[in-house]
């Protein structure tokens, strides 16, 4: 009895114990408040809720309106990803195909986007859109162009910030393909965007699923360019939810039902692609 | 074969976009440290340095920022390497409960880092919060004011960092410990080395590179933390949660100094890079040592 007791509350057991509950408490709080009258937030923080509620979520959908932002975090990531992924495996190909030299030169131009943080960028990248606005706006031959609480402007300005780490991971990829096939398939009279689709593409599919994880988690997911860059318009799922707070002060329940909705979508993915979201989220942040 | 000409039409699209939203700025940001500029009239004044000078020579909140910043990362780099060194050591193996155990901490890492804020500013709230009222259930009364108290708040928030990234980091150094040869924990078994020794002789010499990164990664992560620190704080209570980087944005965007908070980006811009060549060259010595 004593030999058993001991064993179990070995060092290991008790810091996982600890660890686990350290990890689960806040992860439950946010389901069942989520889920609970304001009042009983209050009153029985610890206990799950009864009667069980959907208030909440009928405050934020229904009064609020949250699906048009929902809609609008759905089309900014998809637009996003498959963006970046199209233009970022055509320059993996051409730094593949070019090597050399220029090929070196192509991948330390984007690598170089890496080392500049967000932080560095905002200020001088929203006194160009500033100017770019201006400029299109007093141009009479040239076609308004709305960067600001726009959905294609800031799909725009994802997709370049988001280039370079999704260049890195593909590249990285596409060079251990052995150039001879490329070589030989030329030969055969192949052409580049033939070489490209056939190829280089079907052969990074690891590379390109890693890094469309890693892209979705991070646009669906972004912040800072929404908060810079949106206004009612284009508002994300995430800069609406930054906003209830300034509404709610600290009515958790609601803010809670908000990071149910921002979270479930990539919780339910993680769920069923437990392994490539771990692979592709470790790699992609290792990179950048 | 040579590849033809055409082959840089692929780089066309890419290089448009990422030289116009990305290179682009990063010289303009240089330049606009060098005006009075609000970023929103057309006119703007060249200042010299003033900029540089103002903000290194009298500016307390900018000191109060970066002293905040160094630490906020300390905290999280030593904790979290810490955190995920131990829990990557305890579920090395591949059994189902260290799988679901390793699933389970790696969530948080999906989270926004909005959504953190919140849960970790309702754990942390002095009237309702969460862990206000597990101290309750232990009769505590009166525990400390999480992020109302202006000498904890940094690392209060520093601590919700951790929570959210402990898992990803974990991973990685799992990922080196299994690398390690089976046979070499053999031997130091027959030589009969303690758990210690087989760490601190087999163990650790081994990881010593994933170790390096996971430091790297965890620093510069610790210099990113806007969103989270932004969210949960704002950089308050009275600027004891302000990093550089809610420094550089508040000037910016709520106060429209655009050349002064520029320079002060291209200040943290020196910063990151002045750790990240120290820590190099640190880790390199410690893997040389060993």
């Amino acid at each position: 009895m004593f030999r058993t007791v001991r064993r179990w509350l070995n060092l290991r057991t008790i810091s996982l114990f600890i660890f686990t509950v350290v990890i689960l408490v806040p992860l439950l709080t946010v389901v069942s408040a989520s889920l609970k009258t304001m009042r009983q937030y209050v009153t029985e923080p610890l206990k799950p809720p009864s009667p069980i509620t959907f208030d909440n979520y009928r405050d934020l959908f229904v009064d609020y309106g949250l699906h048009r932002y929902f809609v609008n975090s759905l089309v900014l990531t998809f637009c996003t990803v498959v963006l970046v992924i199209l233009f970022s495996t055509m320059v993996s190909y051409a730094i593949v195909r070019a090597g050399g030299w220029i090929g070196t030169l192509l991948f330390g131009l984007f690598s170089a986007g890496l080392m500049i943080p967000a932080q560095v960028n905002i200020i001088p990248l929203y006194g160009l859109v500033v100017k770019l606005e201006s400029w299109f706006a007093s141009a009479a031959w040239l076609p308004d162009l709305k960067f600001r609480d726009s959905l294609p402007g800031l799909i725009v300005i994802e997709v370049s910030i988001l280039l370079s780490i999704s260049v890195f991971i593909i590249t990285g990829f596409m060079k251990t393909i052995p150039r001879e096939l490329f070589e030989a398939a030329a030969m055969d009279g192949s052409s580049e965007w033939w070489m490209y689709a056939k190829l280089a593409v079907p052969l990074s599919l690891p590379s390109i699923a890693s890094a469309s994880i890693f892209l979705c988690v991070i646009v669906w997911n972004d912040l800072l360019y929404p908060l810079l860059f949106t206004g009612e318009k284009a508002k994300t799922l995430t800069m609406a939810l930054m906003m209830f707070r300034g509404e709610y002060e600290s009515n958790y329940p609601i803010l809670f039902a908000g990071v149910m909705t921002v979270s479930l979508p990539m919780v339910a993915a993680y769920v069923f692609l437990q392994r490539w979201f771990i692979a592709g989220l470790t790699s992609g942040s290792l990179k950048g | 074969m040579k590849p033809s000409k055409g082959i840089y039409l692929f780089v066309l699209p890419a290089l448009i976009l990422y030289g116009i939203f990305v290179l682009y700025p990063a010289f303009y940001g240089l330049y606009i440290s060098f005006t009075n500029w609000d970023g929103l009239s057309a006119g703007y004044d060249h200042v010299g340095l003033r900029n540089y000078r103002n903000l290194l020579t009298n500016d307390t909140i900018f000191a109060k920022s970066v002293a905040n910043n160094l630490k906020f990362m300390l905290f999280v780099v030593i904790v979290q390497t810490a955190l995920s060194l131990l829990f990557a050591l305890f579920l090395v193996r591949n059994t189902k409960g260290n799988i679901a155990l390793r699933t389970l901490y790696f969530l948080p890492t999906i989270l926004a880092s909005v959504s953190v804020a919140f849960i970790w500013a309702a754990m942390y709230d002095s009237n309702f919060g969460v862990i206000k009222a597990i101290l309750g259930l232990f009769g505590v009364r009166n525990g400390p004011g999480w992020l109302a108290d202006p000498d904890i708040a940094i690392y209060s928030v520093a601590f919700a960092q951790v929570w959210a990234h402990t898992g990803q980091l974990m991973i990685i150094f799992i990922a080196g410990l299994q690398a390690i040869p089976a046979d070499l924990f053999e031997v130091a078994a027959i030589e009969g080395a303690s758990k210690f020794q087989t760490f601190r002789f087999v163990t650790w010499p081994l990881i010593a590179p994933a170790a390096a990164i996971v430091i790297a990664y965890t620093t510069l992560q610790s210099f990113k933390a806007f969103e989270l620190v932004f969210a949960m704080t704002r950089g308050g209570p009275n600027y004891a949660t302000e990093i550089i980087a809610t420094f550089i944005y508040r000037l910016a965007f709520q106060s429209y100094k655009f050349g002064y908070a520029s320079a002060a980006s291209m200040v943290f811009l020196v910063f990151v890079a002045v750790i990240t060549v120290i820590q190099f060259k640190l880790l390199r010595t410690d893997r040389a040592g060993e």
